[in-house]
């Protein structure tokens, strides 16, 4: 049997003093003491400051759960659930005012501060969560009231990554200056970037669009108007179509590697967009009729690697594989007119075209449609 | 008062050695010490979270939690459905765990506690 104690005056919540029972069911009894909900507060916060400050090893986990056990039950959890806003707000204001001082600092010296702040913050924030769980199991559950993380968060952003602070506009050019060195051809160091890396998970975990707002807007901003001006330099020189094409793609794959080293994967297939706008969708006509190296002359060359790849980037944007269908039409409807009667040489060409379209189109319908439609 | 008892001994693990890699110890009210596996304490949240905590509270580091509030029979009925329900987690057996009614209330209340 159990070793019962002789005092079983033991139960999970304080006993009323003066109270001797037998082993029995006990009822409800509440200490009703209206200060107790604020002192024990005042208690858990300056619990939580401790743990902002690191010294964490000092506090007695137990006896702050209960605490919070105790508030919950005592009816005060409004009251704490606003405690640890504010009180999370707070330190991170102090946090922020800090890393002030490091305004004149290298980038690399500012994003470390930056980043060592925020892992203390997000420490900060599980550890205060896992002593208020109680408090999240009962009230933030049954109240939809944000759970603690998400007040962290809150916090951090309205603290740290004001809108009209200095932290968003340092990050951004930051960034910038990375990638423009990168294009350069300069080797930015593993460490720094490693750190923008840092950062920008930081944003996307901070949600609330701060990261497409911060760093991928200005980003793909850039890259459009280079892509823009590349275009305009190209299409004034003497290259040829299958020439334009090659660098398109070439600087499509940069800027994607550019973007898995230093940002947010999302972003790859953004940047990918932004690059063919800007250097094929606007200039589709132009390139699939370019005279002497477009497409009817690849079709006649058999530049099957070109003709690929006009396929591929034109597949990409409006217009572009209906721009192609439209020339080859045009071109079969040449080649038609100049065979003439010549039927063996007809039908020759059209097994060489259907051929070339299952190959190198990878069987695209439309085309295999106008070849039809011409050769009936 | 620490008397350092200790309660029937299906629930004592080995210590390797004088080392407590593994183990916790739970202390109930009255100062009876009861040392479990970690993997058992880690069926309760509460000390899940405690153990595993970021910044490191007292009690992970000593690897040992006091519970002033939990009597010494309780806290061995605790102990007792740790193991009991890492035994029957797989779900491939089935047994009833056994609760006397004298003391659902104060068990229910300190699993309500440890969100066990």
């Amino acid at each position: 049997m159990y070793p019962i104690p002789a005092d079983a005056s033991a139960t999970v919540q304080r006993p009323p003093p003066g109270r001797r029972t037998a082993p029995r069911i006990q009822p409800f009894k509440r200490v009703a003491d209206p200060d107790f909900v604020l002192r024990t507060c005042l208690t858990l916060s300056s619990a939580f400051r401790q743990i902002y400050a690191g010294n964490a090893a000092d506090l007695n986990f137990e006896s702050l759960y209960r605490c919070t056990y105790n508030v919950c039950v005592g009816h005060g959890d409004e009251v704490l659930y606003t405690q640890v806003a504010t009180t999370m707000a707070a330190e991170v204001e102090k946090l922020a005012g800090s890393l002030d001082s490091t305004a004149s600092a290298s980038d690399d010296e500012f994003l470390r501060e930056l980043l060592g702040r925020w892992k203390k913050h997000s420490n900060a924030v599980t550890m205060i969560r896992d002593v208020v769980m109680y408090m999240e199991r009962s009230f933030v559950e049954f109240r939809h009231k944000a759970p603690v993380r998400e007040l962290g968060l809150r916090a951090w952003r309205d603290g740290m990554l004001r809108p009209d602070g200095e932290v968003r506009p340092r990050l951004r050019a930051a960034l910038l200056q990375m990638a423009r060195r990168d294009r350069a051809g300069e080797a930015v160091d593993v460490p720094l970037r490693d750190l923008m890396a840092g950062a920008t998970k930081m944003l996307v975990e901070v949600g609330d669009g701060l990261y497409e707002e911060v760093l991928e807007a200005p980003f793909l901003d850039e890259v459009r108007w280079l892509c823009a001006g590349e275009s305009v330099r190209l299409l004034a020189s003497p290259c040829g179509c299958g020439e334009y094409l090659r660098t398109v793609e070439s600087m499509m794959d940069a800027e994607k590697a550019r973007v898995s080293r230093f940002l947010d994967a999302q972003t790859e297939e953004k940047v990918a967009a932004v690059v063919l706008a800007e250097m094929v969708e606007k200039n589709v006509a132009r390139l699939v009729g370019m005279e002497g190296s477009g497409l009817a002359s690849m079709l006649v060359d058999g530049r099957y690697w070109d003709l690929t790849r006009m396929h591929r980037l034109l597949g990409r944007v409006q217009g572009g594989v209906p721009a192609m269908r439209d020339c080859m039409n045009a071109h079969f409807q040449e080649m038609k007119n100049t065979a003439g009667d010549d039927e063996r040489l007809l039908s020759r060409e059209k097994e060489r075209y259907r051929e070339m379209i299952n190959g190198v189109f990878r069987g695209e319908a439309s085309f295999h449609a106008a070849l039809d439609s011409c050769f009936t | 008062m620490t008397g350092k008892g200790e309660a029937a001994a299906q629930h004592r693990e080995e210590e390797e050695d004088g080392e407590m890699v593994g183990v916790v110890k739970l202390i109930s009210a009255e100062g009876f010490e009861f040392v479990i596996d970690k993997k058992a304490a880690m069926v309760s949240n509460t000390l899940r979270n405690m153990l595993t905590s970021p910044g490191g509270f007292a009690e992970s580091r000593d690897n040992e939690v006091r519970f002033p509030e939990i009597s010494t029979a309780i806290l061995e009925k605790i102990c007792q459905y740790f193991y009991w329900s890492l035994h029957y987690a797989s779900g491939k057996e089935t047994a009833e765990f056994p609760i006397e009614p004298e003391i659902t209330l104060e068990l229910m209340m300190a699993a309500n506690y440890l969100d066990t």
